[in-house]
């Protein structure tokens, strides 16, 4: 119940947004429409499968770090891949690596892979048994690739998508 | 002051824009263009409508706010979809030293 309540004010949410409005009557209508629409979808919004969550205020406050975190990485991330598509930096040893899924919960291994390909030079692939596959610009060491990215897990992911 | 700062977000997300579409043709295959192709466009379209809400129209800067929260969603799954499917087809890695840990 509580995960269809969520789906109807963010569907009313995108829909104020879409209209910049925001008149009582405009809101009525996007609740009216988003319980049409969680309504109709009720089958595909179940909630994912997943273990012991961390309590909801420290998610919440975790959040910022995290978004700040993938924006940061989008930044540089995309100076990198600008400057090896120009021939500034030379393009060595890209390549897919894999990188343990460890303690992510199916929700945490979704949220892993948007973070990582949202940032250039990092491209989620598949999950092969227990590790992801991501295709890194530069893959020229692998062990350090895996290392980075279990260490933003661990600083930044973990408390709010685990 | 405001209009200086959207002009430069504006060449900004054009600037990235183009390097991204030099990406796709000059990097050597489907899983390194990908890095050109979908995370160039994502950020490029960011800085035009961050360009465009710096004005500070309400409703403008609701659109930019929305539309860059769907790309940054949906962008990363049209990466994933293609190198996937790349991957399953067998497409060959055709960059020096590549690693396949795959």
């Amino acid at each position: 119940m509580r995960r269809f309540v969520s789906t109807v004010v963010l569907l009313a949410a995108v829909y104020l947004l879409t209209l910049s409005s925001h008149d009582w009557v405009d809101l009525l209508f996007g609740l009216a429409f988003g319980t049409i629409v969680a309504a109709a979808l009720r089958g595909r919004i179940a909630a994912a499968p997943g273990g012991a969550r961390p309590p909801i205020a420290r998610r919440v406050a975790g959040f910022p770090v995290f978004a700040g975190a993938v924006i940061f990485d989008v930044l540089a991330g995309t100076l990198d891949v600008a400057l090896r598509v120009l021939g500034i930096r030379r393009l060595e040893c890209p390549g897919i690596v894999r990188v343990p899924i460890g303690e992510r919960s199916e929700r945490g291994i979704a949220i892993s892979a948007l973070a990582t390909t949202l940032s250039p030079g990092t491209v989620f692939v598949d999950v092969d048994g227990d590790d992801m596959l991501l295709h890194v610009i530069d893959a020229s060491d692998p062990d350090a690739v895996r290392a980075k990215l279990q260490q933003f897990y661990d600083r930044y992911q973990r408390s709010v998508f685990p | 002051m405001t209009a200086v700062i959207a002009d430069v977000l504006f060449v900004l997300g054009l600037l990235i824009l183009t390097i991204g579409v030099y990406g796709v043709v000059r990097l050597p295959d489907t899983f390194t263009q990908s890095h050109a192709a979908s995370k160039a466009g994502f950020l490029g379209v960011a800085f035009l409508l961050i360009s465009a809400s710096v004005e500070g129209d309400g409703g403008i800067i609701a659109r930019a706010v929305l539309t860059i929260t769907v790309l940054a969603l949906t962008t990363p799954v049209a990466a994933h979809a293609v190198l996937r499917a790349a991957r399953t087809r067998g497409e060959e890695m055709r960059s020096p030293g590549a690693v396949d840990e795959s």
